[in-house]
């Protein structure tokens, strides 16, 4: 068996909810975390306690609220190798988003923690960072930075990209005055060229239409086929069976089944239909 | 050779691994850099030449104003040949001070949409507005060589080889003070409010606009505690050869700064965690 490229160890988030009042002011930010604190303490003498109160809730409420809490996701375990293309699935507000910001460090998790070897490369939103005033070349290098990459790799792979986007000629004019076309296509071409050992994709967040959706499976498939590890969310089953050699689906915040891709969308879609009846 | 499996938690502490990161991130705060003074100038006829109107544009109105009020900026006595000089030294690193305080405090929020999509570490941003403040700093110092000709001053070349370190000090000050703002005004906005109020009542509890010879003596020492103060004090000292603040003060400033500095950072990683949530 490979290596291990990810390892998700007891991770959970939680978030609060319906508190815009909580955190207003500053001393009562101040005064919750202290409150905090000696919960934190309390809650690690009374841990055993504390375990049976959440399983109670649990069942009470059937639901992954506990008081004005909200768990995003709720002790998350699982482990992928390298070169695995792994699909996440599950249904909408089931944790796929905000595991993936956990993966990619974006929000850090309340408990348990995350291991990535290498770096994380996320095609969550082309073009981040991208800034009007400046021109098509510093945007590129802006970008590419943010992205992880470094300014010798940008300047090595800076043609490709450029062409690759076919802005060619504009690349040295203000971004404000480009089309959302050619700001798209330049901001995914960017990101295609990062060369990370993860890359994670998110369809359902992803800009674009059809032909920039399969272009960006396109790549996926590219990465994939390089033997670098690949972590795909999407809400389109098909593309799913296709491209992933394992699946993991995600419900209510917890992983409810792991393995095979078309069992997992089976089950998936079997679920939903499920819930709308 | 493979690389390690890095992990990572939500506990927050400054650590060794932190500043290898930060080393590794170096590019991007080039990068953030290179961003924040091509914005800062596209567009702009003038340019460069900002940088070096304002402190001047400041210094001529208070040496005016003390001119009306038929007073000097330094106190009677004093060996310093011209006020210009002396307004203009402090004027010159207050509005460094400023400016670092005023892009640096706002940074993390105007860039939220890239904070909640892409993992980096949070504190390149205001260091990089810090670091535009500086670029500005340095280049406004070529106003001094006609400030000084024209008012027949000469510079101490005895102590002049202060003045890096008291650039590097201010530059410290800086990050200090941002890491605190950046992150409060994260979660809390009144903090932007509140700021260009509080920026302006410290320019006058500091030497700005005019001497600290004019503070009287028994509240020295307090008063030279202030970071600000005791910098500006003895970037006086060090190019005009005027008095020094006193041992105790300038022990009192640094320690300022260095808790400052500390708590700073440490809240600034702390915060860093659930930044992407909070925003």
């Amino acid at each position: 068996m490979n290596e291990i490229a990810i390892h998700v160890d007891k991770v959970s988030k939680c978030f609060k909810i319906g508190s815009g009042t909580e955190y207003a002011r500053l001393t009562e930010a101040l005064a919750s975390n202290i409150k905090a604190a000696t919960k934190l303490i309390w809650h690690k003498t009374k841990s055993q306690i504390r375990r049976v109160d959440n399983l109670a809730v649990d069942k009470a409420c059937d639901s992954r609220r506990d008081g004005n809490t909200f768990w995003a996701l709720r002790d998350i375990n699982f482990h992928v190798h390298c070169g695995e293309a792994v699909g996440i699935v599950g249904g909408n507000g089931a944790g796929k988003s905000t595991l993936l910001k956990i993966l990619s460090r974006i929000v850090s998790p309340t408990s348990g923690r995350v291991g990535v070897r290498g770096r994380v490369g996320c095609l969550l939103e082309v073009g981040t960072g991208f800034h009007p005033e400046l021109t098509g070349r510093e945007n590129v290098f802006l970008n590419g930075t943010i992205l992880g990459m470094s300014r010798r790799e940008i300047r090595r792979r800076f043609d490709e990209i450029v062409s690759f986007a076919e802005v060619e000629t504009f690349i040295d004019t203000p971004v404000k005055r480009y089309s959302n076309g050619m700001i798209i296509r330049l901001g995914f071409s960017v990101a295609a060229h990062f060369e990370p050992e993860v890359l994670i994709i998110d369809e359902v967040l992803g800009v674009g239409d059809a032909a920039f959706q399969a272009k960006s499976l396109a790549k996926a498939k590219e990465f994939r086929d390089e033997g670098r590890t690949v972590l795909l969310v999407s809400h389109y089953m098909p593309s799913v069976i296709e491209f992933a050699t394992r699946a993991i689906l995600l419900q209510d915040g917890s992983v409810v089944a792991d393995g095979d891709p078309a069992q997992i969308v089976d089950m998936h879609l079997l679920q939903n239909t499920k819930d709308q009846y | 050779m493979p690389l390690p499996l890095n992990y990572y938690d939500s506990s927050g502490i400054w650590s060794w691994a932190k500043l290898v990161e930060l080393w590794r991130f170096r590019e991007l705060l080039y990068t953030f850099f290179v961003r924040d003074l091509t914005i800062r100038y596209r567009q702009v006829l003038i340019g460069v030449a900002w940088v070096l109107i304002q402190p001047a544009l400041s210094m001529l109105i208070f040496i005016s104003l003390f001119g009306l009020l038929k007073t000097r900026a330094t106190a009677d006595g004093s060996q310093y040949a011209s006020d210009a000089a002396v307004v203009f030294l402090g004027v010159w690193c207050w509005q460094f001070f400023a400016s670092a305080l005023r892009d640096g405090t706002g940074v993390l929020v105007n860039y939220r949409h890239v904070i909640t999509k892409v993992y980096f570490p949070r504190i390149l941003l205001p260091m990089a507005s810090v670091l535009c403040a500086l670029f500005d700093f340095l280049i406004g110092g070529f106003v001094l060589v006609p400030i000084l000709w024209i008012t027949n001053c000469t510079i101490f070349w005895n102590h002049i080889w202060a003045i890096p370190l008291l650039v590097v000090w201010m530059v410290l000050l800086c990050v200090a003070c941002v890491a605190w703002l950046s992150s409060l005004n994260a979660t809390y906005r009144d903090v932007g409010y509140a700021l260009p109020f509080v920026l302006q009542i410290g320019m006058y509890l500091s030497p700005a606009v005019y001497d600290a010879s004019r503070i009287p003596e028994r509240w020295m020492t307090l008063y030279q505690s202030n970071p600000m103060a005791s910098i500006i004090t003895w970037f006086r000292w060090s190019l005009l050869g005027g008095p020094a603040p006193s041992v105790i003060a300038t022990l009192a400033a640094i320690g300022v700064t260095a808790l400052l500095l500390v708590s700073g950072l440490a809240w600034f990683e702390r915060s860093e965690r659930l930044m992407a949530d909070r925003i």
